[in-house]
């Protein structure tokens, strides 16, 4: 019966070949939305986990640094300082701004870094130097291609001239650039003192056991939340996270309905077409259960073919997109990929029902007619 | 009067070299206006590559084509289709009626086709399934027809743009014998060969011998006339 | 009048019919959806700002966003500026972006504190509740409210200080980051902001001069410039387009290479299924012409077909998605429907390229099958 539905299919190989593909791109749909959100949670948090400081301090009530607001008063940056095992702490100012430059502008993060400071800064250097002085700012390379500027060259942001002193490499990615500036400037515009911070990079002693050192931080600054590394990054992952949720569902739910249709349209004028067969299939005998599985059949290779397609081609995209376009990070999990499959599988099953019962009411008779 | 189609030493060839094979090998004929042509010969003899050559749809490996005294060698795929739309009309076996239009517009597309349209085409197309008895079958799908009136409606399309030709691949290989008597008959008187309308019929059916004008024989590609002698 | 065959051949199976149909309208629907939620989101971003009721706002140099910027202003030249733009009316109004933190779930919101007593700023669409009066008091946006499962009454943390959610809005939902309103001293202290402020809001006085108080404003103060309220949501649309297109252009580009797969399967099986009437009516001296014509208008109207369905699938199916989930904005706009149906349009063509080629590899003589 198998062998039916395979050469039932591959009679018609351009047939074939046009479903397996529309079917292929719903799953791509699924996996590339996917891929975004993920590859943006990558980014996103690229910052935390790559600057050298086990341990954040931020306003109490903040957890999160995309999307979010921190203030940081200088006073408990200097009691913070005074804390048994902390090495130093090194306070950046965080906002958002358009780098523009001509027609083309980019929102994103601006980080205030002092220049003296050992971290908090960009934590890989392409070209040029990387401690911003006032006007001066350092940019992702990717970023400066895209603006079509080079290191020397002038960015506007907040309606000021800076000239690029350095070019860094991870710091362009949707929805969360990094540009990096001096921080007395940055200080001025957010009308705060040049001591406060937004957050604040915590460098324990040699041999200071974390773990204690964030609990005895976090009573002894109330004010305050600390957060070790890994679970600040967490945070702002989770926080990504759960703005996908919806979109991807609500996204998946199409495609997945497409997916039905295309598969539903080919099974069932495949049927259609071989009607007589299946008539005088039933006319030797052959029961309702058995034609079933031939439909079956043919609706489940259609599927796995398409899926088979349809990851290739979602890893192929992924890949071509961030080439092309490299802030857009799209990544594909297997086991997301891997997890589609039963639901795959289900629909499938659906798609076969109405060419099925079609059989189911074909009458053997039909084998006779001329 | 010239004849209406002539094939002068028509030969088609498949393959090359040693394996080459002669589906039809040098065949003449020559048919006058108001003729019935059997042509009959045991399966596998050729009969339906030289009916397709007659009908235009196959080009000849060699020989030549004539209709009415012009030469089809040389004519464009364009004006060779315009030649079968206007000059010859087809009957086969199978019927091949086009399943989602009723019987009489099964007729009247071929009319389209030529270039008739609106009422006069639809008034023709009535007109001809009167006459052939499907008068109050036109409206109806083939899905709803017997084997003999589909074959009537082949019959009525066949007729459709007055062709000065019509060629039948066993148009009664699909019928019961009444019906194939039936549709014998109309052959014979209903399909204007009075008028001057010539056919070339090919057929296992021998009953057909009694309204054909001529039998020829077709044996390994070899046309004959009916007594056996070769045509040269 | 001629024979109208592709019409006949089109509907002569209806359960084929519904299907290809209905395939088309969902690929189109799902293009239209999509472009449909980038505008909604859109919309949605700007929303406070499309309400401000105001002639003016005063705005940082390089800040002319609300959602894409932190404009900082000191809080004192308010006078002044009302004065230099002859305003009748002036308020100040704080804004930024933080993370409203519900047990585990995560919400980017835009805080925005204004003050009660001016009204200017308040927010446009109260569902449920009163106005604020006290500090310690906030609205919510409802859709927000009712996914944290919060109510009128209860106390919610922002920044580390606690609220009472005295009303809760409406028109403020947004997929990435709804409105949420306090009153302006207590944003300025969770936000950090001594005697700054976001944007002074202006209404002048009737027959004032738009421009001559631009100038006036911007002479006297050079890093402050005073814009109308719907230059900021271009300038916060622009922001937000130039992260979120290209994602979104991604999903739209594989939308509609499916429907083009959708529409060439369609046609494609269509011509299949007819191989022998094809080859009829070319043996009878139909042109190659003439049978792509009837391939095409059959192609035409399935894709005009399935376009009906696509539009009013989509239109209803973006209420039903706003209905259910209020946090997704799907705007449908006139415009995109013209859009659709003119790449619906190319995309018919372009699907029935191959089956076209499959026509004129029609085997003639199949007409002597038996």
């Amino acid at each position: 019966m198998l062998k039916l539905a395979w050469r039932n299919l591959t009679n018609e190989p351009t047939r074939m070949a046009i479903s397996v593909t529309g079917i292929a791109l719903a799953l791509v749909l699924i996996l590339v939305i996917a891929g975004i959100f993920a590859g943006s949670e990558e980014f996103a948090v690229a910052y935390i986990k790559n600057e050298p400081a086990p341990i954040w301090l931020m306003q109490s009530g903040v957890s999160n640094m995309h999307m979010s607001s921190s203030y940081i008063a200088p006073e408990l940056i200097t009691e913070a300082e005074q804390i048994v095992g902390v090495k130093d702490i090194t306070g950046v100012l965080y906002s958002g701004g358009n780098l523009e430059s001509g027609e083309d502008s980019i929102l994103g993060y601006i980080i205030g870094v002092d220049p003296q400071a050992e971290i908090g800064g960009p934590w890989k250097l392409v070209e040029g130097r990387q401690n911003p002085e006032r006007d001066e700012i350092v940019i992702d390379a990717e970023l400066a291609k895209r603006l079509g500027v080079e290191l020397g060259d002038n960015l506007s942001l907040y309606d000021q001239d800076h000239e690029i002193i350095g070019l860094s490499r991870g710091n362009f990615g949707i929805g969360s650039s990094l540009a990096f500036v001096n921080k007395q400037t940055l200080s001025e515009w957010m009308a705060v003192q040049p001591d406060a911070a937004s957050f604040a990079l915590v460098r324990p002693e040699v041999g200071f056991d974390v773990d204690g050192l964030a609990a005895r931080m976090q009573s002894e600054l109330p004010d305050l939340n600390v957060m070790q590394q890994a679970e600040f990054a967490a945070s702002d992952k989770e926080l990504i996270r759960q703005m996908g949720v919806d979109i991807i569902r609500a996204m998946n739910i199409i495609a997945y309905i497409v997916g039905l249709l295309v598969i539903g349209l080919t099974i069932y004028t495949a049927t259609l077409e071989r009607a007589r067969e299946y008539g005088m299939l039933k006319a030797l005998g052959a029961n309702n259960a058995r034609l079933a599985i031939v439909v079956l059949g043919q609706a489940l290779i259609s599927a796995a073919l398409g899926i088979l397609l349809g990851v290739g081609v979602a890893y192929g995209v992924a890949t071509l997109i961030t080439k092309v376009s490299p802030d857009m990070l799209i990544l594909i999990d297997p086991a997301y990929v891997l997890n589609q499959v039963p639901i795959m599988a289900v629909v499938t099953g659906l798609a076969a029902l109405l060419p099925a019962s079609r059989i189911a009411n074909l009458d053997p008779a039909i084998a006779f007619k001329a | 009067m010239s004849a209406i189609f002539e094939m002068e030493s028509v030969s088609k060839t498949y393959g090359k070299g040693h394996v080459a094979v002669n589906a039809v090998d040098h065949a003449s004929m020559k048919i006058e206006p108001g003729e019935i042509v059997l042509i009959m010969g045991p399966s596998g003899s050729g009969k339906t590559t030289l009916l397709s050559m007659a009908g235009l749809l196959l080009k000849p490996t060699e020989g030549r084509l004539l209709i009415d005294g012009e030469a089809i060698n040389g004519k464009s795929e364009s004006q060779i289709a315009d030649l079968r739309l206007h000059t010859l009309g087809f009957i086969f076996q199978a019927y091949n009626l086009l399943s989602a239009l009723n019987a009489r517009e099964n007729v009247e597309i071929v009319m389209n086709m030529a270039g008739k349209r609106g009422k006069a085409a639809s008034q023709r197309a009535t007109d001809i399934l009167d006459k052939l008895g499907l008068g109050n079958r036109k409206h109806h799908l083939p899905a709803d027809l017997s084997g003999g009136e589909k074959q009537r409606v082949a019959i009525a399309r066949a007729l459709a743009n007055d062709p000065q030709l019509v060629l039948a691949d066993e148009p009664t290989g699909n019928l019961d014998s009444k019906t194939g008597e039936e549709v014998m008959e109309l052959f014979c008187h209903g399909m204007g060969r009075e008028q001057g309308r010539s056919m070339i019929i090919v057929t296992h059916n021998p009953e057909f011998e009694r309204i054909a004008d001529r039998v020829l024989w077709l044996e390994d590609g070899h046309l004959s006339n009916g007594n056996g002698r070769r045509q040269h | 009048m001629t024979v109208p065959i592709a019409r006949r051949n089109a509907f002569f199976q209806k359960g084929k019919l519904v299907l290809s149909v209905s395939s088309i309208g969902a690929s189109l629907a799902m293009i239209l959806l999509l472009m449909g939620f980038r505008e909604g989101l859109y919309s949605a971003l700007t929303a406070y700002v499309d309400n401000l009721d105001v002639d003016l706002v005063a705005t940082q140099s390089g800040n002319e966003g609300v959602v894409s910027a932190n404009s900082v202003l000191p809080g004192d030249i308010h006078t002044e500026l009302e004065e230099l733009a002859g305003a009748r009316e002036a308020g100040h109004i704080a804004v930024a972006g933080v993370i409203f933190t519900v047990d585990e779930d995560k919400s980017p919101i835009v805080l925005v504190g204004y003050e009660p007593d001016s009204g200017l700023g308040d927010p446009w669409n109260l569902g449920e509740g009163g106005y604020l009066e006290q500090d310690n008091e906030i609205l919510l946006d409802t859709w927000l409210a009712q996914r944290s499962r919060i109510r009128i009454g209860d106390t919610v943390e922002v920044l580390g200080r606690e609220f009472e959610v005295v009303g809760l809005t409406r028109g403020t939902a947004s997929w990435m980051a709804p409105y949420a309103f306090v009153t302006l001293p207590a944003a300025q202290e969770a936000l950090g902001l001594v005697d700054s402020v976001s944007y002074h809001l202006l209404r002048l006085n009737d027959g004032a001069n738009l421009d001559a108080a631009k100038e006036a404003i911007e002479t006297q103060y050079p890093n402050v410039k005073a814009i109308q309220p719907d230059q900021i949501a271009d300038t916060d649309r622009r922001a937000i387009a130039a992260v979120m297109d290209r994602p979104i252009n991604v999903l739209l580009f594989v939308a509609v290479i499916i429907g083009v797969a959708v529409m060439a399967l369609t046609s494609y099986t269509s011509i299949m299924d007819r191989l022998r009437e094809y080859g009829l009516l070319k043996a009878v001296g139909a042109k190659p012409l003439r049978l792509n014509v009837v391939v095409l208008q059959e192609s035409l109207l399935n894709s005009f077909l399935g376009l009906i369905i696509g539009v009013a699938l989509a239109y209803s199916s973006a209420a039903l998605i706003m209905a259910q989930w209020p946090q997704f904005n799907v705007t449908i706009l006139p415009d995109s429907v013209w859009k659709i149906a003119v790449l619906g349009l190319i995309m018919t063509l372009l699907a029935a390229i191959l089956p076209i080629r499959r026509l004129d590899r029609i085997d003639v003589l199949d007409v002597f099958k038996a």
